[in-house]
């Protein structure tokens, strides 16, 4: 995980354990991806923008795609996702909702706002695995990108 | 004030009394002084008659003077003014004929106007003789009838003077009459009038002040019901929030436990014996039923929060649809054999009756899974009012004592290591056929089967919330 330079996948993630169950599944899946975990959103849009903690990264190339949680602190990640796609360099990057809840509202709100896909992060680690591993190749390797 | 409102009816019924009594006083009022103004010409033609006989005896007067002067000079103007003055006298007993009407006044006026006439006849004559002889020779006796004529005339006069003074007495009297009853009408409908207008008034006042205050009062219990409302919508929102929160929070924990097992399992499978790997087993089975419950009861709240877009459905392909998605999630098939007669359709909300099909059919398949040759039947009908569906099975039943617990959230009827569930299911069936204003009923017998009813309004149901 580097702090600067081109990543291809940006999670966005608060919990520690989540992060690495995701981070695992890539692995086991031999998806070789270069990921980028932030925090939470602030943190997420400082990377995305080169800013704060980021200031100096080369922003050039953004990430192939962002997975972004929805509950977490400090910033819905309905809101990092408003943001994204108010930003005329950032709107065109997949963004893949990976939560852990189908609430009606969130799925109703991702999609109104653009977001690619809305995905259950599921309870059983065989099927989470199986998840991360669609959605990483799919969205990574797979879907060809605008360029910005 | 002690006032009370009369009834509306009794204050209709009293204005309309008292509007048909001013009429009847304008009316009257009317005819008063019509009477009254018939009465004062009656007056007024008594003057006139009075006025013309006073004049009548002037010229009278006068014409026996001018014959006095006449016989006494033989002065021929003198005869022509007492020609004059007679006729004179004449036309007003032409005049005074006319204006009498009562009889006993025209007798007296005819009674006159033959001893008038009469007079002044032999004046005329005794004229005309003195005209032949240039003096009055011997004409004592004529004198004397003159007098006596004089007197007799004045007599006649004065009766019908006197009487006419006494008509137009009378005539006077009863115009004052006429003129006393004219003020006391109109004095009487004006305070008539006054009297209904303030008791109208009165009544339509105290009658706004009431609607006023019932307006009032109404706005006072809409706004009790909008704090309630309010109060409603707030609980509703914080218990949202808080299934919100639940399902975001306490399901992250629980995949993060069934998670790690798995993978402590995977990786470390072979530092564990067998006993460790059963407890981890154990840990694994129990997260996951974790998880069912609180997706289930999730479920089950948000079936009740859900909004409903109700709409005209096919149950035959809904039900379909239903198995169709029972099959692909079975990972070794549908072994029951599903017998689906013809179903009346039905007015509702499709996503729920959608589950209310997978919650029923789910639960067949589920109970008929013991069962050497699983059978499903699925059957409906309808009357007048309701849409009737049912589905029967030949599994495992249950104990009819027990039915009216089927429906409860989290009771079940069966333990879970016979038949895995969280008896969430058949709660959610019940609390999505109540949001259509419909029925559902249970029957069973144990070990024989059970068949499960619902009826929804053919008309849909209109409850919302």
């Amino acid at each position: 995980m580097a702090n600067t330079g081109e990543i291809d996948i940006l999670l966005v993630e608060d919990s520690d354990t989540d992060s690495e169950l995701t981070l695992r599944a890539f692995k086991r899946q031999r998806l070789d991806a270069r990921v980028h975990r932030a925090l939470d959103g602030p943190d997420a849009l400082d990377f995305l923008h080169a800013s704060g903690a980021y200031v100096g990264r080369n922003a050039q190339r953004p990430p192939r795609l962002i997975l972004l949680d929805i509950r977490m602190p400090k910033m819905s990640g309905i809101e990092v996702l408003r943001q994204v796609r108010a930003d005329p360099l950032l709107r065109t990057i997949p963004v893949v909702m990976m939560t852990s809840s189908d609430e009606p509202r969130d799925v109703e709100a991702a999609y109104r706002l653009g977001a690619n896909s809305y995905v259950v992060k599921p309870l059983e680690f065989d099927d989470f695995i199986r998840a991360a591993e669609e959605v990483g190749v799919y969205w990574s390797r797979l879907n060809e990108v605008a360029s910005a | 004030m002690a006032w009370v409102p009369p009834r509306r009816q009794f204050a209709i019924a009293g204005i309309a009394c008292a509007v048909g009594l001013l009429w009847l006083i304008a009316i009257a009022s009317y005819q008063s002084i019509v009477g009254f103004e018939e009465r004062m010409r009656w007056v007024a033609r008594s003057h006139d008659v009075l006025a013309n006989i006073e004049q009548m005896s002037a010229n009278h007067a006068q014409a026996r003077g001018a014959w006095y002067g006449y016989m006494a000079t033989g002065d021929g103007r003198r005869l022509d003014s007492f020609h004059a003055a007679s006729e004179r006298v004449r036309e007003q007993m032409e005049h005074v004929k006319a204006l009498i009407e009562e009889p006993g006044q025209r007798v007296r006026l005819l009674t006159l106007e033959q001893s008038v006439h009469a007079d002044l006849s032999r004046l005329d004559d005794l004229a005309a003789e003195r005209d032949d002889n240039h003096a009055l020779n011997g004409q004592n006796e004529a004198f004397d009838a003159l007098q006596v004529s004089a007197v007799q005339i004045r007599e006649l006069r004065s009766g019908l003077v006197e009487e006419q003074h006494d008509i137009l007495q009378r005539r006077r009297q009863e115009s004052e009459a006429a003129g006393t009853f004219i003020r006391a009408a109109i004095a009487f409908g004006y305070g008539a009038g006054l009297l209904v207008l303030t008791i109208s008034l009165l009544y339509f006042h105290r009658e706004a002040q009431a609607r006023i205050r019932a307006q009032t009062r109404i706005m006072d219990l809409n706004r009790v019901l909008n704090e309630r409302a309010d109060a409603l919508q707030a609980i509703n929102k914080e218990l949202e929030d808080f299934s919100y929160s639940v399902s975001h929070d306490l399901r992250a924990p629980i995949r993060a436990i069934s998670s790690f097992a798995h993978i402590l399992e995977q990786e470390y499978g072979r530092a564990l014996d067998a006993e460790g790997l059963r407890l981890l087993g154990v840990v694994r089975d129990n997260a996951e039923r974790m998880g069912s419950l609180i997706d289930d009861l999730l479920a089950f709240s948000r079936v009740g929060r859900q909004s409903m877009s109700p709409a005209a459905i096919d149950m035959t392909a809904l039900v379909e649809e239903v198995i169709a998605s029972l099959r692909v999630e079975a990972p070794d098939g549908i072994r029951a054999h599903i017998d689906i007669g013809e179903l009346p359709c039905a007015i509702g909300d499709h996503g729920l009756l959608y589950h209310v099909w997978l919650n029923l059919i789910d639960n067949a398949l589920k109970y008929t899974g013991k069962n050497e040759r699983p059978m499903i039947r699925i059957m409906g009908n309808s009357d007048n009012d309701w849409a009737i569906y049912t589905i029967e099975d030949n599994g495992s039943g249950f104990d009819m004592q027990y039915a009216d617990k089927l429906f409860e959230v989290f009771q079940r009827l069966h333990h879970a290591r016979d038949f895995p569930g969280t008896g969430v299911g058949l709660a959610i069936v019940k609390r999505i056929i109540d949001r259509h204003e419909g029925r559902v009923h249970a029957e069973g017998k144990l070990g024989e089967g059970a068949r499960f009813m619902f009826a929804l309004p053919i008309h849909g149901g209109t409850h919302d919330g």
